[in-house]
């Protein structure tokens, strides 16, 4: 059973945000499939990726959800940060109006998910740095002072792309760890898996018990 | 003497006998000695000689009692060998029965033998048989073993394990062994055999059957799914046993999905619920439903495809679509009522338009997974619920506005109104125009086709000039709000025509007018009518009604907007009003012309040097700033 679909411990939903065209699904992609997406087009409202890493010794799933960076679909993806254990904002280094709006989605961020909610700064595109647009210093002062996390990554190259995603995985280990975040929670991204007859099936049993259309309304 | 050599020999003799040397001798003299006593050595020799023949029958007694002796010995030994002789008759009497003993048990071992090798070839055929009837098993019937393992296992079982699917799989084995059977002759057999087998068989997919359907929730359950998958894959060949089964688990998950999103309206825990946050914003609060049944939907996605990873015989795709349509479409009802609810609760256009919008983005969206579903039905129904309300509510609301009759003010300028529609339009098609230029196009033509009727049923009430000024001016401000938007070429194309006959219209008005501030209608009559006299004698276009005329123009040309109508003055867009006056300025040039070369003609007999601008001064000087208003006309 040791490598059975469900091995895996829990599962934290992650968004993606960030503007049009910084290479959001270039990310998501290069660490789900490990590949570069060349010519990626651009995303309609939503997408979703998922993947399952190892952090401290528990498999952990992870529910990625892509957003579309286009305004137009901001009324429809802000519906998405709810309930994410993880953010990750991202910006291009080579194009410096990105990363100015990154307050814009920080405070969206902040607005739309909950405290825990790990929020992580990539700056993205760092193999070209000769086009480089934003310093690594001047985000790094940016996420320090607004509490972040921050990496420059490729998701061309694949570099800091793996890092960026466990790290952020890991810090929202510690806070379960360290009992800040609450799993019981709804909303805190994260699901816990029961090991075999756990309280998951319990609780399944206690719904049927309940009839569902009685509450409906 | 005669005595003397006589001893003389006996003694020699004695003498001469080598006493100790001859043992038989000594025997025979031992011997002898016992015959004499003692007193015998002290006989006289008379005495001795008289006892000579004593000797003799003393030996001859001894001698005879030796063959006494002897014969008695020999006797015995006669009677030994008599008795060795029947002792060796005994015994070879006893040879002789046991060589007939041994020829008998010879014969008997090799009956022995020969039965043995009767017997080996026996067992070697049983042998054969023995095997045929384990291959026939092997074939044919399940083992003892097998039947236990199948008798055994039942729907309580925790989990059905490696030996049960192998039975079950020797169940089908054995069918297909049938088969053949069946197809090589044995039809008694094969159709016993095949209704045995049949039973089994059913037996063992009713087992799975139940199993599973009693087991298929907890498909997230590690230790189960693995089982779970195979034991889906067997219930292929019972496609309804298979649908069953899916429909438990189906109704199972269906129940559990509406219960996490009434949850997640309500909010579990110490989270806001969707309705709480939702109750500012009903755009939100739709959107975040819709958000949530849609990503609720990878889940369910990835728990099918592990329950139907093995199931090879049926269309995995089309499968895990039918029942994840018939899971999601447990919210159909709650969902259904609190759109329906939001939907007609008499929210603001903007409002309504942002709903309308995601409604149609998740109607895409879920068409994309699930193509045949309620769910989607149902959004369809309420997009067009939505659709239809937003339309009605912005018609109405644009009628309401323009509804009742308001006459212009004095100034001729647009009505509030307009504006407030305008900004009103600019709302929605802010949401509207990127996603959906078609929509967009609807709401501009829904709101400017009304406002733009509206206007022309208030002008129409208006004075000839009055009119024209006031459609120019309102027609004039919708187009220029939409021209910044790229879509609207059709619509401002008409507008554009609309305003450009009033502008024509208004040109004419003010050069009527021009011209009946000048009195220069008469001359302009009298040029056209062609008469035969001089013109200078006819009255009305004598040298001194020129005269006149060359000091009215002489005060136009001083100031040009002296001579405007006054409603052009209401024009708000000098653009408009500029060429209103240079049409107005051509004409009047054009009439010029016109007296000019009639004066200059000897033949109507004027004074020279009474018209000293020729025509086309004047018309430079009227029109000198038209650069614009030119390019605008051709």
């Amino acid at each position: 059973m040791s490598s059975g679909p469900y091995n895996y411990s829990y599962i934290f939903k992650y968004i993606i945000i960030g503007d049009m065209g910084v290479g959001k699904s270039c990310l998501l992609h290069q660490f789900t499939e490990k590949k570069f997406m060349a010519d990626c087009p651009h995303t309609i409202g939503v997408e979703f990726g998922t993947r399952i890493i190892e952090v401290s010794g528990q498999k952990i799933k992870l529910q990625i959800w892509d957003t579309a960076g286009q305004e137009r679909f901001r009324a429809v993806t802000r519906s998405y940060y709810r309930g994410a254990a993880g953010a990750l904002i991202i910006y291009d280094i080579t194009r410096r109006s990105t990363y100015n709006h990154l307050s814009s989605w920080l405070t969206d961020a902040r607005n739309l998910t909950n405290p825990n909610t790990v929020i992580f700064l990539i700056g993205n595109k760092s193999d070209l740095d000769a086009q480089r647009d934003v310093t690594y210093d001047e985000a790094k002062k940016f996420a320090d002072e607004n509490g972040l996390k921050f990496v420059e990554a490729s998701a061309k190259t694949g570099e800091n792309v793996e890092e960026a995603f466990l790290e952020t995985a890991k810090k929202i280990y510690e806070s379960i760890q360290d009992g800040s975040l609450d799993l019981n929670a709804a909303e805190s991204g994260v699901q816990k898996k029961p090991t075999a007859n756990g309280a998951r099936t319990l609780s399944s049993e206690n719904a049927e018990g309940r009839n569902p259309s009685s509450c409906s309304c | 003497m005669s005595l003397e050599p006589d001893l003389q020999t006996a003694v020699n003799g004695i003498s001469n006998l080598r006493i100790t040397t001859d043992q038989k001798l000594l025997d025979g003299l031992s011997q002898l000695s016992n015959c004499a006593s003692k007193e015998d050595l002290h006989l006289s020799p008379i005495s001795r000689k008289k006892r000579r023949p004593d000797l003799k029958t003393l030996i001859e007694n001894q001698q005879i009692l030796y063959y006494k002796q002897f014969l008695g010995s020999i006797t015995e030994i006669r009677d030994g060998v008599e008795h060795l002789h029947s002792n060796l008759s005994d015994l070879n009497e006893i040879c002789e029965s046991m060589s007939t003993n041994l020829r008998a048990s010879k014969q008997s071992s090799r009956n022995l033998i020969d039965e043995i090798s009767k017997l080996e070839s026996e067992r070697k055929k049983l042998m054969v048989e023995k095997n045929l009837a384990q291959a026939y098993l092997n074939a044919f019937q399940l083992s003892g073993e097998d039947l236990k393992i199948l008798r055994t296992t039942d729907s309580s079982t925790a989990i059905l394990n490696e030996d049960f699917f192998k039975v079950f799989e020797r169940i089908q084995q054995i069918q297909t062994n049938v088969a053949i059977l069946l197809k090589v002759g044995h039809q008694a057999t094969a159709v016993e055999i095949m209704d045995q087998m049949g039973l089994l068989h059913e037996t063992a997919l009713e087992k799975i059957y139940r199993w599973a359907q009693s087991r298929v929730k907890h498909v997230e359950n590690p230790e189960l799914s693995d089982v779970l998958a195979k034991s889906l894959s067997y219930l292929q060949i019972r496609p309804m046993l298979l649908k069953y089964v899916l429909d438990e688990y189906c109704t199972h998950r269906r129940s559990l999905f509406v219960r996490s999103y009434i949850d997640a309206l309500t909010g579990a825990g110490n989270i806001k619920g969707i309705e709480l946050i939702g109750g500012a914003d009903p755009a939100r609060y739709i959107g975040d439903m819709l958000a949530f049944i849609h990503q609720s939907i990878p889940n369910e996605k990835e728990n099918l495809t592990i329950l139907l990873k093995h199931c090879n015989k049926i269309d995995l795709n089309d499968k895990i679509v039918t029942c994840m349509s018939t899971i999601m479409d447990g919210v159909c009802r709650p969902l259904n009522v609190r759109l329906e609810q939001t939907i007609l609760s008499g929210l603001d256009c903007p409002v309504m338009n942002k709903i309308d919008m995601c409604i149609k983005f998740y109607v895409e969206t879920i068409e994309q997974i699930l193509p045949v579903s309620n769910l989607l039905a149902t959004l369809t129904e309420l997009y067009s619920l939505c659709h239809q309300t937003f339309i009605n509510q912005l018609r109405c609301q644009v009628q309401a506005e323009v509804g009742e009759y308001r006459p212009p003010g004095p100034d001729l300028t647009p009505s509030p109104i307009i504006q407030a529609l305008l900004s009103l339009l600019g709302d929605l098609l802010k949401d509207t125009l990127p996603s959906s230029p078609e929509q967009a196009e609807i709401l501009i033509q829904l709101v400017t086709s009304p406002v733009v009727s509206q206007i022309n049923d208030v002008a129409n009430r208006l004075g000839s000039p009055d009119m024209g000024v006031y459609l120019c001016n309102c027609l004039n401000q919708i187009n220029i709000f939409l021209e910044i938007y790229p879509i609207t070429k059709t619509i401002s194309n008409t507008l554009k025509s609309q305003i450009d006959s009033q502008m024509d219209r208004l040109s004419s008005e003010q050069s009527s007018w021009l011209i009946a501030q000048l009195g220069i209608s008469h001359m302009y009559t009298i040029l056209n009518d062609k008469v035969e006299t001089p013109l200078s004698t006819v009255p009305g276009m004598d040298s001194a009604s020129l005269k006149i005329f060359v000091n009215k123009l002489d005060s136009v040309i001083n100031d040009p907007e002296s001579v405007l109508l006054p409603q052009i003055y209401h024009l708000s867009d000098t653009g408009t009003r500029k060429y209103v006056q240079q049409q107005s300025f051509r004409i009047l040039a054009a009439i010029y012309r016109k007296v000019y070369e009639a004066v200059i003609n000897p033949k109507n007999g004027y004074p020279s040097e009474i018209l000293k601008m020729d025509p086309k001064t004047l018309e430079d000087s009227l029109c000198s700033d038209t650069t614009e208003v030119d390019t605008k006309d051709t």
